[in-house]
């Protein structure tokens, strides 16, 4: 599974570590560059660079508490996580096409709920933030 | 000046290889980031000189531009965070039996068109604009609303059964659930795009049912019109496949120069017919699947990030109720007619 270019998840966990203290401080025009379309955000696929930029601004000026409040935990995608998301068609196909091959599940306990973050775990990818979804407690 | 030459050199023997209808064109510059997505296939970034074809969209990002140069001579200026898709439609007056059908899925274009042969139309999410001519800017707002200002020339705007035509300076708006508006003055300059979305915005997010509802009756449209076309095809694909079975029997019968002409004169009108049903169930399909894509996901990010500390708030359960409801048309009446490539 781990080679040069694949983060184990332990790094995972550092990167979406980053990009988690990027989503508190509400830094969205380095989370749009950090995003790789479509981007699956919970229910909604968004293909445009310009939804992504309407995403961050929103999420940084929704109030939400976004900062981490117990340990980041990094599972790997698996066939069933699209449900995780949505029970849409669209989104398991989502999965099947468009989520990295490696891709990881980081799930990031904060006040009031969880954050969950799909990550590539390949080093050169320069988009390696794919999906997001805000869970409820 | 290379990249200027080449790109000349290509049009010149797109125009020679019969490739001359509208429907394909050349992106002659970009500046910053410009993305590129053919169906079926991954995004990848785009690069001066790359060929578009039909189904082919250019997504800019912020601080970013694209222009796109016709065959014909005629310009496309996609500005910054914009989403713009090059497509046709049937059209059987047309030489080729196609035209040109342009969308503006968000932000805003410039059209320049020169010797306007088959002229192209242009598709917002939720309003249709015919060209006459020749120089105009479509600006769509991410909650579907649009915008036509003409500079020159003349383009029909329509929507739901209401058409108006803009002369130059006069603009146009279309939103969900008023459909066409009043014709109003728009000299060139005096139109700010960003204006425009924030008042767009205002409107919608006053009665987001109501915009919701509008647009689950859109997807209502598109997948009744979609299933006709689709029944039609099935109907006519039957016919090409008797047809079909009959060829070797006439070749038997009246030998060869027959059968030459019975598939001249009886198979290939079927086929022709075909194609074109195919054509249009899907471009009722995929219309609906940019109306999800596109404005659908605009309302969920501008209302879910709205209440995502108030998640209570009565005023975010009403809309995630009418959210829910144009979802189950869509999932019911459209998802299950396209392909996984096309999501």
């Amino acid at each position: 599974m781990s080679s040069c270019s694949t983060m184990n998840n332990r790094q995972t966990a550092l990167a979406a570590g980053n990009i988690s203290a990027k989503i508190v401080s509400g830094d969205s025009e380095a989370l749009s560059l950090q995003s790789g379309t479509p981007f699956l955000f919970e229910t909604e696929i968004l293909p445009a660079p310009a939804q992504l930029d309407a995403l961050w601004q929103g999420l940084a000026a929704s109030g939400y508490d976004f900062g981490p409040s117990g340990e980041i935990i990094v599972l790997d995608s698996d066939d069933d996580s699209w449900q995780r998301f949505s029970s849409s068609r669209e989104v398991e196909v989502w999965f099947q096409r468009h989520a990295p091959s490696k891709a990881a599940l980081v799930v990031i306990p904060t006040s009031s709920g969880r954050l969950i973050l799909i990550i590539d775990r390949d080093r050169r990818d320069r988009k390696p933030l794919r999906g997001l979804k805000v869970e409820a407690e | 000046m290379m990249i200027r030459k080449n790109i000349l050199c290509l049009l010149f023997l797109m125009m020679f290889s019969g490739m001359l209808w509208s429907e394909s064109g050349v992106l002659s510059y970009l500046e910053g980031r410009v993305t590129m997505e053919r169906p079926g296939s991954p995004q990848r970034s785009a690069e001066i000189g790359d060929t578009l074809v039909s189904g082919d969209t250019l997504y800019t990002d912020s601080k970013s531009f694209a222009e796109v140069a016709l065959a014909s001579g005629s310009t496309l200026s996609i500005k910054e965070g914009s989403v713009f898709n090059f497509g046709e439609i049937v059209d059987a007056d047309s030489g080729s039996g196609k035209r040109g059908f342009f969308r503006v899925l968000l932000g805003n274009v410039n059209f320049k068109f020169k010797n306007l042969l088959h002229e192209p139309q242009i598709g917002t999410p939720l309003a249709v604009l015919a060209v006459r001519g020749t120089d105009f800017t479509v600006y769509t707002s991410p909650d579907g609303a649009s915008m036509t200002v003409v500079s020159d020339g003349l383009v029909e705007v329509s929507s739901g059964d209401k058409t108006t035509l803009l002369a130059a300076d006069q603009g146009v708006e279309v939103t969900a659930g008023l459909g066409l508006g009043e014709t109003f003055d728009a000299r060139k300059g005096f139109v700010r795009y960003d204006a425009f979305v924030k008042q767009a915005l205002e409107k919608s997010d006053s009665d987001p049912i109501g915009s919701l509802n509008a647009i689950a009756e859109q997807f209502y449209e598109y997948a009744q019109e979609g299933k006709f076309y689709l029944d039609s095809w099935n109907t006519n694909y039957e016919e090409v496949q008797k047809t079909r079975s009959q060829i070797e029997i006439v070749r038997e019968k009246n030998g060869d120069e027959a059968a030459t002409e019975f598939i001249q004169n009886s198979m290939k009108p079927l086929q022709l017919r075909s194609l074109d049903l195919n054509r249009t169930y899907r471009f009722n399909f995929i219309s609906g699947l940019y109306l999800r894509r596109y404005v659908i996901s605009s309302y969920y990010i501008r209302f879910r990030t709205m209440y995502l500390t108030n998640t209570d708030n009565p005023e975010w359960q009403k809309f995630l109720e009418a959210y829910k409801d144009v979802l189950d048309v869509y999932d019911n009446q459209l998802l299950p007619f396209l392909e996984d490539e096309d999501l």
